[in-house]
């Protein structure tokens, strides 16, 4: 290809990827310029692309005067505690079948049960959980979506894990048994240590699909005592009106939060999805 | 830090937060969790919460939720037979599935009884079975109970602007004639239709349809939808008045047809009190300030404008724990000085000397039209629980003719067959 050849190409490329990104972020800093209009603002009749008059009211009434704020702190317990249930169980599933001699037919059994779970669409659940949820005294209390969240996300985590934990030597775990080490002692010091990066990714994606649930929590909660977030922010479309600015405002507060998780962590979390997808053992 | 470290720090905080604030809620009388609608209709009720701590030492918990979610979360919460909530907001259609449920308290054994300076017609709304009109089979030979008590006296009105035309529209056909005078000269939307499927057309609609003589059911339940007078109306909607009416009437609801009433871009439209305050008579954003009327529903065919009812009503849930103490609540709000307090912020009271004080109209000029209207009395929407299926069907058909998808007479006999198969399937005696 000739010099201008690639410089057209490069043109091109720049041109395209300008495009996109323009697509992807627009939405985006709508929803932040909204957050930032006055109610004013939003009735003209032309709806304009940056706010006249930038005001953080809607911020301060979803977060204090709405009371929000509680459903933030109950959106990152129930998203912290329901993250720590699922890796703890899906290690407890994924220790035996990529560590231990499991027969390859009972790691197929496990692994493809787990994700005919993730199939499941959360919906035909719904109702089985509710009463289950209503029986056992659950009702509008955290530790219902806790568990719940756990259980939807566990396939997630167990695929994630196993992937990770293939990828470590069992010959480096196997040393330290022949040298006298429990099998406890050789998890904790030798394949933990080990499966951090593993564990973070897995971390941060089940933590975001815990942060964005909407079904369950507004199924299995009456009160902000256990309503989460994203319940909340959607309580903001009326009967008679649309509160488009604390909505938009309630949007960009819901962002921040796996945003800030994926950039703080986005090394691990990369080199966590692309751990194990060449090889299968 | 270490991710281990980061562990041991977190997950025990989580795990301790989430011990704490997951505790049922009290069930105490000193405190009451009550379910409210989210937006304007609940403004009221809020403002009290702090008097009534102050006057009966009782904290009021009020939990909020958007229209459709309420009544899901209600749904739910009956089911579960939990007592989370003391009170519930209903909208007045929804008192025929927790009527036919039996999900609420009498509230007359509870010490709430019938006040001659309000409407008849809003205890007769919160009695089940209704005590006028066709009343469900399964429901015949239940007693008559008070289930729930009017907090929103909410009926629909008509608004216009009277910089355009001083005198407002008496009639229907006048309402159309005006309308296509204003679209000729170009500036607004002769007529705004709330036109938004299901639920929101429906209420734009039934007015009318009463109005020009037309009904859903006749008194034995038969489907009357696709009678000449039924069919009239909805070719009145969707011909006439979409000739005249803003763009996009289908995908049109209250939140929209306020904004374009507000920036001085239509004409005149149903209203409901309730949307008032969100957008016309709020000063941050109107700009037709003084230039709005508001006047019964115009009369039509039938020789009189029927108003249509969507009253808030306060009930008591069975499973409540704090029954007394609730019934206690409604009645204090129901006081002559609470109701006052009430409608000085934002609240849209049900006392008729409430409605018609003089010094609460500058405020809200809306108030002796509503007083009237809730004396007339307005209709209803047809007791039964079935009302959730058969609004939606109607609203489909409207919604689909109002885009053009069939044509009004196809609307009205598609919708009359719904619901004709529905009601018969839920065991109506429907023909």
């Amino acid at each position: 290809m000739t010099h201008r050849g690639r410089r057209l190409t490069r043109l091109a490329t720049t041109v395209l990827l300008a495009v996109i990104a323009l697509v992807f972020a627009f939405p985006l800093f709508y929803l932040i310029a909204t957050s930032l209009k006055t109610k004013a603002d939003l009735f003209e009749p032309v709806p304009s692309l940056f706010p006249p008059n930038p005001t953080i009211d809607p911020y301060i009434s979803v977060l204090f005067t709405r009371g929000f704020g509680g459903l933030l702190v109950n959106s990152i317990v129930v998203g912290l505690s329901a993250t720590f249930v699922a890796i703890c169980v899906a290690f407890a599933i994924c220790y035996p079948i990529t560590r231990l001699p499991a027969s390859p037919r009972l790691r197929r059994f496990v692994l493809n049960w787990a994700l005919s779970l993730r199939f499941l669409p959360p919906v035909a659940v719904v109702i089985p959980y509710f009463a289950i949820v209503r029986t056992i005294g659950l009702y509008n209390q955290l530790p219902a979506l806790i568990v719940v969240y756990a259980i939807f996300n566990l396939p997630l985590a167990i695929w994630m894990l196993r992937g990770f934990l293939d990828e470590i030597p069992l010959e480096i775990e196997e040393a330290a048994l022949v040298d006298g080490a429990s099998r406890w002692y050789a998890f904790r010091t030798i394949l933990l240590p080990l499966s951090r990066t593993g564990i973070l990714a897995v971390v941060i994606i089940v933590f975001a699909f815990d942060w964005a649930e909407f079904m369950f929590a507004f199924i299995l909660t009456a009160t902000p005592q256990a309503m989460t977030f994203p319940v909340g922010v959607q309580g903001l479309v009326t009967q008679f009106e649309i509160i488009w600015n604390d909505m938009a405002a309630g949007g960009v507060i819901a962002i921040l939060i796996p945003l800030s998780l994926m950039l703080i962590a986005r090394r691990h979390v990369m080199s966590g999805l692309t751990f194990g997808v060449i090889r299968d053992k | 830090m270490k991710l281990r470290t980061w562990l041991a720090v977190l997950v025990p905080i989580a795990l301790v937060a989430s011990a704490c604030s997951s505790s049922p809620s009290s069930g105490t009388a000193s405190k009451l969790t009550i379910a409210a609608v989210q937006g304007v209709e609940d403004a009221g009720l809020k403002a009290l919460a702090p008097m009534y701590k102050q006057q009966k030492g009782v904290d009021l918990q009020i939990v909020e939720a958007p229209y459709d979610d309420l009544y899901s979360k209600l749904v739910n919460a009956f089911k579960a037979n939990d007592s989370t909530y003391d009170l519930i907001m209903m909208d007045d259609p929804w008192m025929p599935k927790f009527g036919t449920d039996g999900s609420l308290s009498d509230l007359g054994p509870l010490g709430i009884t019938q006040d001659p300076d309000i409407a008849q017609v809003v205890w007769d709304v919160g009695t089940w079975p209704p005590p006028r009109g066709p009343v469900p089979p399964s429901e015949k030979s239940k007693p008559k109970q008070l289930l729930g008590v009017t907090i929103v006296g909410n009926v629909e009105m008509f608004m216009y602007r009277n910089d355009l035309t001083p005198k407002g529209p008496a009639t229907y056909d006048e309402v159309l004639a005006n309308a296509k005078t204003q679209n000729k000269q170009g500036s607004v939307a002769g007529y705004i239709i709330r036109g938004k499927a299901t639920n929101p057309v429906v209420a734009d609609f039934l007015p009318i349809l009463w109005s020009q003589g037309g009904d859903v059911f006749d008194e034995n339940w038969n489907v009357v939808l696709d009678n000449d007078a039924s069919k009239a109306a909805i070719n009145f909607l969707v011909n006439d008045l979409k000739a005249v009416a803003q763009t996009d009437p289908g995908g049109t609801d209250a939140s929209d047809r306020d904004k374009i009433m507000a920036n001085g871009q239509g004409y005149q439209s149903s209203v409901w009190p309730g949307e008032i305050n969100t957008a016309v008579l709020d000063p941050a954003v109107t700009k037709v300030a003084g230039k709005v009327t508001f006047i019964p529903i115009p009369a039509g065919k039938s020789g009189k404008g029927v108003g249509m009812m969507g009253n808030w009503l306060l009930g008591i849930p069975k499973a409540s724990k704090n029954q007394q103490a609730a019934a206690d609540f409604i009645k204090w709000m129901l006081q002559k000085d609470t109701q006052m307090t009430y409608a000085q912020n934002k609240g849209i009271p049900s006392r008729t000397s409430v409605l018609k004080d003089a010094s609460l109209t500058t405020a809200n000029p809306y108030f002796p039209v509503l007083a009237d209207a809730l004396q007339a009395p307005p209709n209803w929407r047809p007791r039964t629980d079935q009302w959730n299926a058969v609004e939606t069907i109607i609203g489909t058909h409207l919604n689909k003719a109002l885009t053009g998808g069939e044509t009004a007479d196809q609307a009205a006999t598609g919708a009359a067959g719904e619901i004709r198969t529905l009601m018969k399937g839920a065991g109506y005696p429907t023909q």
